[in-house]
């Protein structure tokens, strides 16, 4: 049996998805459309199961915008087996848009209950609603609940176990044989709007029947947003909260992450000591085992944003920072709920991107996706920090103060942005230039954040980045593992090369090391040879792995970055005599990292959060393309100048 | 709902901070006019400009009880009858 969960945008459905399921839910996604799937299981009165299908939150069913025409093919049967009764959450502080969609599911010809939710802000409202009167004129079950505090589940249960044992199919006769609005829309605007109007002229006079109030005089909501939407005042607190949020994914999670890794190294050595070293052994530790390392390393930051973000979504003020923020990122072709993506970037794409998932629009949910990895995030640190102590550190101080590699990691950090600005324009102009939606958002009333919404919220999303996009990023870290591991050096050879040799030795012959030769000349315009070659290849594991792959080659004891420093700067080039390892070839291989999209787990996201390879090879090409090219004029123009 | 004042109507977007108006009309076949009928802007039905974001934009509007975050552009699509004093 499945019963369908439909209601505005913060109706309250996901609260009561949880009440009624109490479990997990089952999150995946619909084919071919960017839209999430959830579905649970919870129990009739009398024990018989049922799936409960979590529609995504809609104001009508005319297909206006994804989500809505999701909603509109689940309860057709169309994307899955069509529900046997459907729920509708209203929120009883916002009747009249609630009710609109109730009108439509009416229209739709199958049982059908209304969850009356939020009755305890109705009833702190000095709203007094006439449940009775309500359910008649409907011809409606009405069941009045408080989602949060789990009043009413009972109840809602037994409504439902009627509506579909029982099945009753509501009929209003204002609106026998009137047409749909969708089919209205597409025949005769004019009659679709009239259609509508008749909807609320309905609504409005039962809701003039049904409701009587007790005006308060106070309301809470637009009090503390004349403060925190205030041009000062509320941007002073915006930028708090952001600072907050971001030491909270950026520096918060370190010790977290810290320990993840030494733990997976210790779990890598007691594998190692326990199995005899065989092929066999080196698939699984160093292919898959430091895979898996590499997705959980990711989970803090996950889980860190994620907390963050339910916090401010169910507390109302997600909206309000798209009101602060919707004006400055107008301008730069994006939207005010791309600001908390992109800034969580600059720590990780990856959590980033999982956050674009708040932005209603379609069209600029997938610009910010696109954009995200070009925010310099902390993982190109690494990068910058071995070039810059390599190259520049000791240069003297620009005008005595400011010192060179600073001013070059700024410079990074401003390409990286601007090369989001600039690809967002192009998007909006050529892939993505059909699509455009209006920006139409509702400030909720602010409520206490629920502890328990905001914990599940935290789980579903590490354990969907695990299970889901975890296995991709997986599978990637073993092939990667696999061109730098074969064809193996033999064992004697091993010996007799001793062991920081050896791996030099073997990386240099591997596939990859191969890869890296052979791309030299393709990468020579660069100014980078084919160790600078093989570490690119090495670093689409992370980028970070530059350091350790360079260090690899380079033959030096992989713990001290101090000795690789060292190593860079004597490398003199044999043809030329001269270093080989010139600034110049370092800030174009900065640019080159700011730009490439050489993340395997960045990759994975995206295809997880777009449901398609589409995006993410879109993305591979767009920013390797505009990598390449940037390095390319900073190396021939910088060499032309004679640096 | 009958417009005898038709040379009263105006944009939406024309709306002070802090007065209300009646909406008239919707555009008729854009998606935003659409959407917005479908969020309950019929013609009737009173609308606040509560406020403006900083630099002008997006605009905050009260209508049915609900805030609604608008844009300029999106805000075109709707008209209003006249200003009522706030
Ligand atoms: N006062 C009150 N708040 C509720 C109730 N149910 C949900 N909420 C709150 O309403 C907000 C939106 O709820 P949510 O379930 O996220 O709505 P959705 O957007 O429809 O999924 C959250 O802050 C919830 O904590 C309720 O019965 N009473």
């Amino acid at each position: 049996m499945r019963i369908a969960l439909a209601g505005n945008p913060n109706s309250g459905k996901t609260t009561l998805f949880n009440a009624l399921t109490g479990k997990r839910a089952r999150i995946g996604n619909y084919p071919g459309v960017t839209v999430e799937s959830r579905h649970g299981t919870s129990h009739l009165p009398d024990g018989t199961p049922y799936t409960l299908v979590d529609l995504p939150g809609c104001y009508s069913l005319t297909a206006q915008s994804p989500e809505e025409d999701v909603a509109n093919r689940i309860l057709s049967g169309d994307l899955e087996q069509r529900p046997d009764a459907i729920v509708c959450v209203v929120d009883g502080t916002q009747l009249s848009r609630g009710l609109y969609l109730v009108m439509q599911l009416i229209a739709l010809k199958q049982p059908l209950v209304i969850a009356l939710n939020m009755m305890d802000a109705v009833r702190a409202n000095g709203m007094h609603i006439d449940i009775d009167q309500l359910a008649k004129r409907l011809d409606v079950t009405v069941v009045p609940i408080c989602a949060r505090r789990g009043e009413g589940i009972t109840e809602l249960q037994e409504a439902i176990r009627r509506a579909v044992r029982e099945p009753h199919l509501p009929w209003i006769p204002a609106f026998a044989g009137m047409t749909t609005i969708a089919d209205a829309q597409k025949n005769s605007p004019p009659a679709a709007h009239a259609l509508i109007d008749a909807r609320y002229q309905f609504i409005d006079t039962l809701i003039a029947h049904v409701v009587s109030v007790t005006p308060r005089s106070v309301d809470i909501t637009e009090r503390i947003d004349h403060i925190l939407l205030h041009p000062v005042g509320g941007l002073t607190l915006f930028v708090f909260v952001m600072v907050l949020l971001f030491q909270a994914v950026f520096s918060w999670s370190e010790p977290i992450i810290g320990a993840i890794e030494t733990g997976m190294g210790g779990l890598i050595d007691l594998a190692n000591g326990l199995i005899p070293p065989s092929s066999t052994r080196a698939l699984l530790v160093d292919g898959v085992l430091v895979g898996v390392g590499n997705v959980i390393v990711f989970l803090p930051q996950i889980a860190m944003l994620f907390f963050g973000m339910a916090v401010l979504e169910e507390s109302g003020y997600l909206a309000r920072a798209a009101f602060l923020m919707d004006g400055l990122m107008r301008r730069v072709g994006l939207q005010g709920k791309a600001f908390v993506p992109l800034l969580s970037s600059f720590a990780c794409a990856i959590p980033g991107i999982m956050a674009a998932r708040t932005i209603e629009s379609k069209r600029d949910r997938l610009v910010t996706i696109f954009v995200a990895p070009f925010m310099s995030c902390s993982a190109r640190l690494p990068v910058y920090v071995l070039i810059i102590a390599a190259l520049f550190s000791h240069m003297p101080p620009v005008w005595g103060v400011l010192s060179v590699g600073g001013l070059l990691i700024a410079a990074m950090y401003f390409l990286g942005f601007f090369a989001a600005i600039g690809v967002a324009w192009v998007l909006k102009k050529t892939a993505l230039r059909d699509a455009p939606q209006a920006f139409i958002l509702e400030l909720p009333a602010y409520r206490m954040p629920n502890i328990k919404t905001v914990t599940r919220s935290v789980i579903e999303r590490c354990s969907i980045f695990v299970s889901q996009t975890g296995r991709v990023i997986v599978a990637l870290s073993v092939v990667l593992w696999a061109l730098m591991a074969y064809p193996r050096l033999d064992a004697a050879e091993v010996v007799r090369l001793g062991e920081t040799h050896a791996s030099q030795v073997q990386l240099e012959q591997s596939f990859a090391g191969k890869l890296g030769h052979a791309i030299e000349p393709v990468i020579q315009p660069l100014g980078f040879d084919w160790r600078i070659g093989i570490s690119l290849v090495a670093s689409f594991a992370a980028r970070e792995v530059l350091v350790s792959a360079l260090g690899q080659i380079y033959a030096v004891n992989g713990q001290d970055d101090g000795s690789l420093v060292k190593a860079l700067r004597a490398d003199i080039d044999p043809t030329t005599g001269k270093s080989a390892f010139t600034p110049l070839v370092g800030i174009s291989l900065m640019v080159f990292f700011v730009l490439a999209l050489q993340c395997l787990s960045t990759v994975a996201t995206v295809r997880r959060e777009t449901g398609s390879w589409r995006w993410p090879i879109a993305q591979i090409i767009t920013m390797n393309t505009l990598a390449y090219t940037a390095s390319f004029l900073v190396y021939q123009v910088g060499s032309l100048i004679g640096f | 709902m009958t417009h005898t004042c038709h040379n009263t109507i105006r944009y939406l977007a024309e709306l002070g901070v802090g007065q209300s108006a009646i909406i008239a009309q919707t555009a008729e076949s854009t998606n935003t006019g659409n959407r917005l009928r479908e969020m309950g802007f019929t013609p009737g039905t009173e609308i606040r400009l509560v406020r403006c974001g900083p630099g002008g934009c997006p605009m905050q509007f009260s209508v049915r009880g609900t805030q609604l975050l608008m844009r300029a552009d999106d805000a075109r699509h709707v008209f209003i009858q006249s200003t009522r004093a706030a």
